[in-house]
Parts: structure tokens; sequence; C-alpha cells
């Protein structure tokens, strides 16, 4: 401390210098100081800070391994109220970009694009972002690469905008080391980690497998249908590509069961509609997903059900139910049932109305089980339609042969208890309570494919409903069904209106056989229209094994040897089905399906496709579309007795209608999924397109169908059914 | 079997009616041919009209009728010379408050039937929300009406020109029915012909002078649409033409040489404050182009993007003359235009003729402003004293 004890003159010259020292050093140093402020290219930082904004590029990882990816990414926060933009800028703007100079071996990917936000700047609609937004991008190091420390480069030019729009650019630079292997297991993070990590979330991930997006033209757009597996109430629609969409318009969202519909309207300018739709969809809680949508059939919106709507429709499957026990794959069963009634007339009340109820029991049940699979399938996606049964051909084949079989019986071949009625194997054997269960079960095997008139609209209703309001209806279905012989059991009395036992039951029994055997005869039918003429061989070598079982069983009555023996040819004539139809017969292509019926002059039916409705249309030709199929009853009938007459046939021509068969005979995934958007679950079902495409939605015709009917639609189509263009 | 006497009358009669409708549609063809909407005659009442006003609400003849002495007066927004009246009517209204003397304008113009060229001395056109503007902007302190909708008002009181002025006694008898004084330029007046009659009505006296002629603009009726949209046809299509600029044209443009002013307005297509404002751009170029006035677009855009650049200028009919930079390195350019300027754009500058900044904006345009500081500078030989009427307030 001897410097204290000098002179304070001295203190004060030699302070006063020291002053002087610093001052000019502090003058030094500022000055260096602006120099180098002033000379931004050569300062070596990671981020800069520009008009409005600050940049910065983010490397979180800075350790990186020879062979390996790297990561790092483009940083802007954002004064409020400026934004920069996303790939697709919208109506006006520029994404921002990147160019590199890397130390050699290292190659920089492409930056990503977080989800954007709507920015709406008076008439127009912007694409992009505010706040802040990390662009992050993968580097990939060649195993070559020198290790040691390197400099990233990046020349970064983008364009922020609020009032006014300024363009920017900024050079970065970042080191990194370069290592050829990781000391630990997870490499050092560096001071950017945070920013890498909060931020990485918000780039949109590509579409999961069991999603599907899928989009069609309408008059002033798109229909946007995704499906998601679980119901959507909002979306937003980001296109990647411009003149596609016009972005300042709304987006309207109808949530659907299963996703959304989102309804996009068309850029004015757009030439062509495109193959594809790709862009990025955000959906609630931040989810936002890439996806690529194929053009295909979007669903119509699922309308607001009603209990009003709900009860009409459940009437009409009652009713629809009832009827189905006329038609000739039903009766057969009926009677059946009734003969055993008559028979058991003298028995008391309460024990018919107990069959009578396990009966409905077994109809309800066997409906509710089917609904179950349906719903289970079209959950996982399948889009089956009532009637699905009937598109396998082994189920025809051996449907055919166990309705042969019970005709065999019923024509006298042998003998099975008169309440035998189910289905072959032993369960139907069986008396009492549970034979009447497996006859309802019968009824319902049998009954599927005719989707009676008016059970249509119901069964395609309820399809689309929820999994409640599906059984609801279905179970008003089975009701119905079951109605006629539940009302023989309820009132005793009216059994006293069925005849009474007699020689005559045998002859009605022996004549009953004769309408089965007419639908084993249409079930042949069936299958030679799905696996041709080697399919038909197959199944009538099945019905010789078949009559060769009932033999057996006629010669030596009631033994059980019998029994067995004639148990095993049967299961030998189903093996011989199962492979004469799968592996011997193979499947008749479609086209040909059908074509016999129009050989006999009158119009021309092509096959259906999307496309070709679509080409129809654009000429100016309203487009018939018949949906139908081998196995269907109603639709053959249909078919012949109202579209295939002269008078039908000469009112296609004067409309110049476009005449095309979609048939669902076999598994079709392109017409399911229109039966699906026309609310309709099976065949037959009948549209009519008007030629213009004011609207999508064709006119249903009903499924039984007159001339007068399909003459009557046709003349109230749009006059506007000249060769007009689609309106663009 | 007619007999021919009855036949004979029964042709004649036929015959005579024939004439008669054919007399009459001539007639009508010959009076709706011409827009004839006489003045309503002195002495006459006052036609009833029920017409919006600035304030939102509507009113009706009848909300002034405690009034001793009503004045109608027919003025606008666009015309020049109800501008230059502006400030009369304001103290009219403000010296005879208290007086009973109400005191009503009506804007009789349909504003789609006037054509862009009648606009070249004003900011706004004659909507309602145009009238509101100008109210705001000027202090109007009076009941200003829009009969701009269906005229039917106008065509009731059938002014000649704005401003014409209808006086009307205790009795909504019309007592006078002219000008508001007798000269357009405020120093030259002699006789106050609006205040004369107020004055002689208010004392129950004959009025002297109960007619004057007018002069202004001449009323907008709704016939006259098809000429403007004709005239726009014809501004729409003319030739849209884009050239380079290199460092120099633009230090060139910064000098103003033109003997004009010059609105000079940078822009670019990936801008979309500048996209949106375009339009008003162009309609004030069309408005004041026939008066000392020219405006230049110069895009921003890189010469690669010309396409872009004129596509935009098509669809936008920009007939004014459009420049786009020449090279890449638009730092460079913008540098020689303005050394100061930080590299936004839109960026809109006013040039006077001697090169002066009269107005300059980077980013949203204020149209109204940029309109007003036009007015405020442009010279005005056939209307003296307008020009320093918009440089005031």
């Amino acid at each position: 401390m001897a410097w204290l004890a000098r002179p304070l003159s001295e203190v004060h010259l030699q302070a006063s210098w020291i002053l002087a020292t610093m001052r000019f050093f502090r003058l030094i140093f500022a000055l260096g100081f602006l120099v180098i402020a002033g000379m931004p290219a050569l300062a070596a930082s990671s981020s800069a800070d520009a008009a409005h904004l600050h940049v910065q590029l983010v490397v979180p990882y800075p350790v990186m391994v020879t062979g390996g990816p790297g990561d790092a990414g483009i940083y802007f926060k954002l004064e409020p109220g400026w934004h920069v933009y996303w790939k697709n800028a919208g109506d006006s703007g520029e994404p921002p970009r990147v160019r590199w100079t890397l130390p050699e071996g290292i190659t920089a990917g492409e930056i990503q694009f977080p989800a954007p936000k709507r920015l709406p700047l008076g008439p127009l609609m912007d694409f992009g972002y505010e706040d802040e937004v990390l662009f992050p991008l993968t580097l990939s190091l060649d195993k070559a690469v020198k290790t040691g420390d390197a400099v990233l480069h990046a020349k970064v030019d983008w364009l922020v905008c609020r009032e006014v729009c300024i363009p920017g650019k900024a050079e970065l630079e970042s080191k990194i080391s370069i290592v050829d292997h990781m000391l630990k297991d997870a490499p050092p993070p560096g001071p950017d980690v945070e920013i890498y990590k909060r931020l990485l979330n918000r780039l949109p991930e590509p579409l999961p497998s069991s999603a599907k997006a899928v989009f069609s033209a309408t008059a002033d757009g798109f229909r946007l249908a995704l499906t998601t597996g679980q119901s959507e109430n909002s979306a937003q629609f980001f296109p990647s590509e411009q003149n596609i969409l016009s972005n300042p318009a709304p987006q309207t969202v109808a949530p659907t069961k299963t996703g959304l519909v989102l309804d996009l309207k068309k850029d004015p300018n757009m030439t062509a509609v495109p193959a594809r739709l790709s862009g990025v969809v955000e959906l609630s809680n931040g989810r936002a997903y890439e996806l690529v949508a194929v053009p295909g059939a979007v669903a119509a919106n699922a309308p607001v059900t009603t209990a009003a709507d709900i009860g009409k429709f459940a009437g009409l499957a009652f009713l629809g139910g009832m009827i189905l026990n006329l038609l000739p794959c039903v009766f057969p069963v009926l009677f059946i049932k009734g003969l055993s009634l008559v028979q058991a007339s003298g028995e008391e009340k309460h024990k018919l109305l107990r069959h009578g109820l396990v009966y409905t029991a077994g109809i309800v049940a066997s409906f509710w089980a089917l609904v179950a699979a349906l719903l289970g399938l079209r959950a996982a996606g399948a889009t089956l339609g009532w009637g699905f049964q009937f598109q396998s051909p082994v189920f025809v084949a051996l449907m055919a042969g166990l309705l042969f079989f019970l005709g065999l019986s019923l024509a006298g071949q042998f003998e099975i208890g008169l309440t035998l009625t189910s289905a072959g194997g032993s369960l139907a054997q069986k008396q009492g309570y549970a034979g009447s269960f497996f006859t309802g079960v019968l009824a319902v095997i049998v009954a599927t494919p005719c989707t009676a008139p008016f059970m249509g609209a119901a069964v395609g209703f309820a399809l689309a409903q929820s999994g409640v309001v599906t059984f609801a209806i279905f179970t008003a279905l089975a009701l119905g069904l079951a109605a006629p012989y539940l009302l023989l059991t309820i009132q005793p009395a009216w059994t006293r209106l069925l005849p009474r036992p007699g020689a005559w039951m045998e002859v009605l029994k022996q004549a009953v056989a004769v309408p089965l055997f007419a639908f084993v005869i249409y079930q042949v039918w069936v299958l030679a229209q799905m696996r041709g003429a080697a399919g038909v061989t197959a199944l009538l070598a099945m019905f010789l094994i078949l009559a060769i079982a009932g033999w057996i069983l006629g010669r030596w009555p009631a033994r059980r040897f019998s029994s067995i023996a004639a148990g095993l040819v049967i299961a030998g004539a189903v093996v011989v089905c199962v492979y004469g139809v799968n592996s011997l017969a193979g499947p008749v292509p479609v086209a040909a399906g059908g074509g016999q019926a129009d050989a006999a002059g009158g119009s021309h039916w092509e096959p259906w496709s999307q496309a070709a409705v679509d080409k129809y249309r654009a000429q100016g030709r309203p487009v018939f579309v018949d949906f139908t199929a081998s196995w269907c009853l109603s639709c053959q009938v249909n078919e012949r007795v109202a579209l295939r007459t002269d008078a039908v046939d000469s009112a296609f021509k004067k409309g110049n209608v476009a005449l095309l068969k979609a048939d669902w005979t076999s598994h079709d995934d392109a017409i399911s999924q229109v039966l699906t958007s026309l609310r309709r679950s099976g065949v037959p079902a009948y549209a009519l397109y008007a030629s213009n495409s004011t609207g999508d939605q064709p006119v249903l015709l009903p499924e039984v169908l007159t001339p007068g009917i399909v003459i009557d639609a046709l003349s109230k189509l749009p006059a506007a059914t000249s060769a007009s263009a689609i309106k663009p | 079997m007619v007999p021919d006497a009855y036949s004979r009358r029964f042709v004649t009669a036929r015959a005579l009616r024939c004439l008669a409708l054919a007399a009459l549609l001539v007639t009508t063809v010959a009076c709706f041919g011409q827009e004839e909407h006489p003045t309503l005659a002195l002495g006459s009442q006052a036609p009833s009209f029920s017409l919006p006003g600035i304030d939102g609400k509507m009113h009706s003849l009848d909300e002034y009728k405690a009034a001793k002495v009503l004045v109608i007066v027919f003025t606008c927004d666009h015309c020049p010379t109800a501008q230059l009246y502006e400030p009369r009517l304001k103290k009219l209204v403000e010296d005879y408050k208290g007086k009973g003397v109400d005191f009503v304008m009506i804007q009789p113009n349909d504003p789609d039937a006037i054509r862009l060229d009648e606009l070249g001395y004003t900011d706004v056109s004659d909507s309602l929300e145009d009238m509101k503007i100008r109210a705001t902007y000027r202090h109007f302190d009076f009941p200003y009406l829009y009969d701009g909708a269906t005229q039917e008002t106008s065509r009731a009181y059938g002014p000649k020109a704005t401003p014409h002025v209808f006086i009307f006694d205790a009795e909504r008898k019309l007592r006078f029915e002219g000008r508001i004084d007798d000269s357009q330029r405020e120093s030259l007046v002699k006789r106050q012909d609006t205040r004369n009659a107020i004055d002689a009505l208010l004392a129950g006296m004959p009025v002297a002078v109960a007619h004057t002629g007018v002069f202004g603009c001449s009323t907008k009726w709704k016939s006259k649409t098809a000429s403007r949209l004709e005239y726009l046809a014809k501004v729409e299509a003319e030739p849209v033409t884009v050239e380079e600029a290199s460092g120099d044209a633009l230090k060139k443009l910064r000098a103003n040489s033109t003997g004009k002013m010059l609105l000079i307005n940078f822009w670019a297509t990936w801008c979309g404050p500048c996209v949106v404002e375009f339009p008003d751009l162009e309609t004030t170029y069309r408005m004041f182009r026939n008066r000392d006035f020219d405006m230049v677009t110069v895009s921003t855009n890189m010469p690669d993007e010309k396409a872009g650049v004129i596509k935009f200028l098509q669809k936008h009919h920009a007939s004014s003359r459009n420049l786009i930079f020449g090279s890449t390195d638009t730092y460079a350019l913008q540098a020689a235009f303005d050394p100061k300027w930080e590299s936004g754009v839109p960026y809109t500058v006013l040039l006077g003729v001697d090169g002066k900044v009269l107005y300059q904006q980077v980013g949203d345009l204020d149209v109204l402003a940029l309109r007003r500081a036009i007015l405020a500078n442009l010279p005005d030989p056939d209307y003296l004293g307008h020009r320093t009427y918009w440089a005031s307030r």
C-alpha cells in the first residue's frame, strides 16, 4: 500500500493519465466495435436481427457422427403482426429459402414447413406463420467426412410482411464438431435444443395408413372426404399447389361418423381438375397431416336423425320384414313352419305362443348377429352391403346345395322331421324350442339377398346411422319377418282357419318342394354368372352326391349308421363343391356377366364406372345406372319387367340417356362406395343423373320398378340436357 | 253477313283508336327520349321526400315542418363548384341558426352515372359512404341526404346543377329557386341571392329576385350510366405496357422532369398489400390524368418474372406507364431511386413538378390522403381557389 503514501497531486496526475488512457482505449474499443458491426459478412453469428424479425440457424445437437444424420433448422422470431410464408404462400408472398455452404461430405435436405395459418389480407388469403416458426431440416454426413470442427454456413432469404412487404436476407453460421463415434448413447444437446424440441411437433405428419382421403369434383370446387376413424368437427385444408383452390373462400366442414367432408371452392383460374389433391389438413387439437387425396366417391352427409325419422323408418322396416315372408326365398320355410303349426294345433295355446316367440327370438338374434358383424366390418373399413353373403360363390353353391337337399326331403326321397327346417346339421334336428329358434335363423339367412321393396331405404338409412339406431331398425325388420308366424301362435283361433292335418299335407309338402327347387335353379344361374359352366358342373356334381346321401337316408330310415353315412357323404359333397367352385372354376369377367340379357336388341348397356358417368354427363347426356346382381331376384325381375321393355327403351333413346350397369354380383369396392354415397346398402338401386352437373345427387328410383316409373322419371329430367358443357 | 254501315263505322272507330294509340306512343317516346326534368315552378308545393342521411337515419320533409323557412340545397361531393361553396353553405347554416330557418342538403347524383374523368377535382365520389367521408372531413353541421338510389326526389324538384337552391315559405310554397350567390369565387361576389331571399321571407316581404340561373356541375341522372360504362370500357381497352428500368432511369424518374405532378408506386406481385391497393391506385390515375398529373408503377420483381407482372397489369387494365426493375440487384435499384428507402413495398411517393416530395408512404396506402395531397398541389387554372381550398382544412 505504498502508493497511498504518495502526495495527492501526484495521485491526481496519475489518475487523470489512467482516465485518459481508459478513454483512449474506450474509443478504440468503440471504433473497433463499430467496424465489426459494420461488416455483417464477417460476423460469424448463428443469428441475426433484421427488419421486424430475428433469424437464427438452429443446431440442436452440435456433435454429429460421420455417416449419420444431423439436425438443423432455421428459426424466425417475428414482431407482432408480421409474418413469413408457407411453401405455398397463397395469393401473395414468398416462402423463405436457404442456400448452404457446407463442408465437404455434408449435404443439407430441404427445409420442412410446419403446419401454416391462414393469413387474410383484404380480399386475399395467404398462408404462413406469425410470432415464431422453425423450419427443420436434416443434414446427411458421409462416412468419409473429416472429423473435427466444422462450420455450417447458410444464406437465408425471406419475405416478411404486414402492411408492407420487406424482402430480407442474412448469412448465418454455426459451428459443429464431427466425431466418428458417439461417446455416450445420446448426442450432447446444444443451447438450441430447447427451440428445436419445442417447435418440432408443429410439422404435419403423414396421414396414418388407417385414414383415407378421397376427393370428388363438384360444380364449383371439390369435396374432400377424410376418414380418420372418429367424427371430426373442424378442419382447414391448405393446398400444396397454387391455382387449384380459391384461397379466401371459406371451407365448410360437415362432420361424418368416421371423419368429415370439406367443401372447397376452386380457383376461377383452374384449368383442369387435378389428378390428385395434395396439401396439409389441420384438425382440432393441433393435429396436422400431409395428405394426397385421390379421386373417389364422397359419401353424402349423414342427416340429423330425429325420433320421427327413426320411427318412420322402423315402421317401413317392419313392413318390409313382413313382406319378406311372401318372397319365394322365404315362404317355403314359413310353409314348413305353418305345416308344423297345423299339426300341432291340438297343443295348448301357451306352447304355441312360446314356439312363436322363440322363432321370433331366433330371427331377431340372427339379425343382430348379422348387424353386429356388419358394423364390425364397416368399422374395419370394408364397405359391405346387405346381401354380401351372396357375393361369395362358395356361399351361393352351399346354399343351393342345402336347399336342394331340403327339396329332396320335401319331395319324398327321405324323411326328416317336419320340425327340421334349419340349415343342415344336427342343430336342425332338435325338436321343440331349439328347432323353432333355428328355423328363425334359417329364415334370416335365406331372406338376406332379397332386399325387399321399402326395405332398401330403411337399410341404407340405418347403416349410415349410429350402432344404436341401426340395431333399432334391424330389430323392427326382424319383428316384421317373424310377425305372421307369431300372429298365428298368438291367435290360436286362427289356427282353426288353417286347414286340418290330412293327406293334403303330404301333397302340400311335395308342392313346396317345387318353389324350393325353383330357387335352387336360380342359385345355379347365379353361380353360372360367377363361375361359369365349370362352376355349374361342380354344383351339379354336389347335387348328385347329395342325392346319394338322401337315398341312403331314405333306404335305411331312422337308423344310426345311415345317418352317419349320409353325413359323411354330405361332407364329401361340400368338399367337392368348395374345391370345384374355388379351384376348378375361375371367376367370370364381370363385363360378360349379364351380357346375355342385352343380346336381344334394345338399348346398349355399358359396364359402370364413375369415369363413364362423368364422361357422359359432360357430353350433355343424362345417365341411368342400374345397380344389380345376379343373385338379386328383385333386380332380375325389375330388369325384365321394366328396364328391357320397348316403351322404356324408346324413352331412353329419346332422352339420349347413357345406360350403365353396375354389376355387384362379385365383390366390387367402387360400386359399394357409390351405393353407400347414395344411402343404399344393397341392390337393387337405380340412379338417374341429369346431364349438366348442377349438383351430384341423382334421382333414385324405387326398388320396385314399373315402366311407368322409369318413363316418368325420364320426363322429369331438367330441360337443359342438350349438349351443354359443364360450367367452369 | 255484317251490315255494311256497321262495318264501316266499326272500321273507322278502330282506325281512330289505332291512330290515337300511335300518337300516344310517339309522344311518350319523345318524352322519355330526352331527359326532361323540369325544375319546380315558383309557387308549387314542396314535394315530400324520405331519404337516408349521413347520420344513418331516414329524413323526411315533415321533419322540418316547424321551420318558418325551409332551404333545400342540391349539392354534391365531386363537383368543384359545389366544393368551393362548402364554406359558404356552412356559414349560411351557422348565420341563420335559431332564426327559424332549416337547411337540408340533398345529393341528387347517381354515383354510377359519374364518369371517371369527371372525378378530377375530388377525393371521393357521390355515394352515401363518400358523403359521410366528406361531411366528416369538412365538418358539415347540417342534414346531408342521399338521393342517388332512385333520384325520385330530384326528379320532382328538378335541380339543373349542383349547387341549386330551393327556398320554401312556412306553407311550403316555393318562393325562390336559383343560385347561392353570383360568383364562384368568393372575392368577386356582389349579390347574395340566397341570403336576400331568406331575409325577405323572414321579414314577411315578397322575394325581390325569385329566380336566377345556376352554374355548377350538371345533375348526373341515371341515364348517364351508359356513358360512364362506355368510358370505362374505353379506358380498360387501352394498351398495357411494361419497360425495364435501369438505375439511371430510376434516378431520372426521381428527378421528375415531366413537367407534371408524378405519382410513383413501387410494388411486386408477391406483395399482398401492393396487390390489394393496386385497383385504388389505378382509379386515382384515371381520375386525375386529364389534369397535369401522371402515374408510373414500378415493379420490384426480378426481370425474369416479367410475365407474371404483365399478367397482373393486364388484369387491372393498368394503362399508366409501367416499369419493372431491369436487373436482379434489387437493392441497388432501390437505392438509385431513393437511398433512404428501406426496401419495403409498397412504396408510394407523390412528386411535385420540381421533384419535391408532396406525399410519401411505405406500406398500406391511405388513398384519401394521397388524393387530397394531389388536389392540394395540382394547378387549378379552371377553378381558381380550388387548390387553396384543398390545401386548407
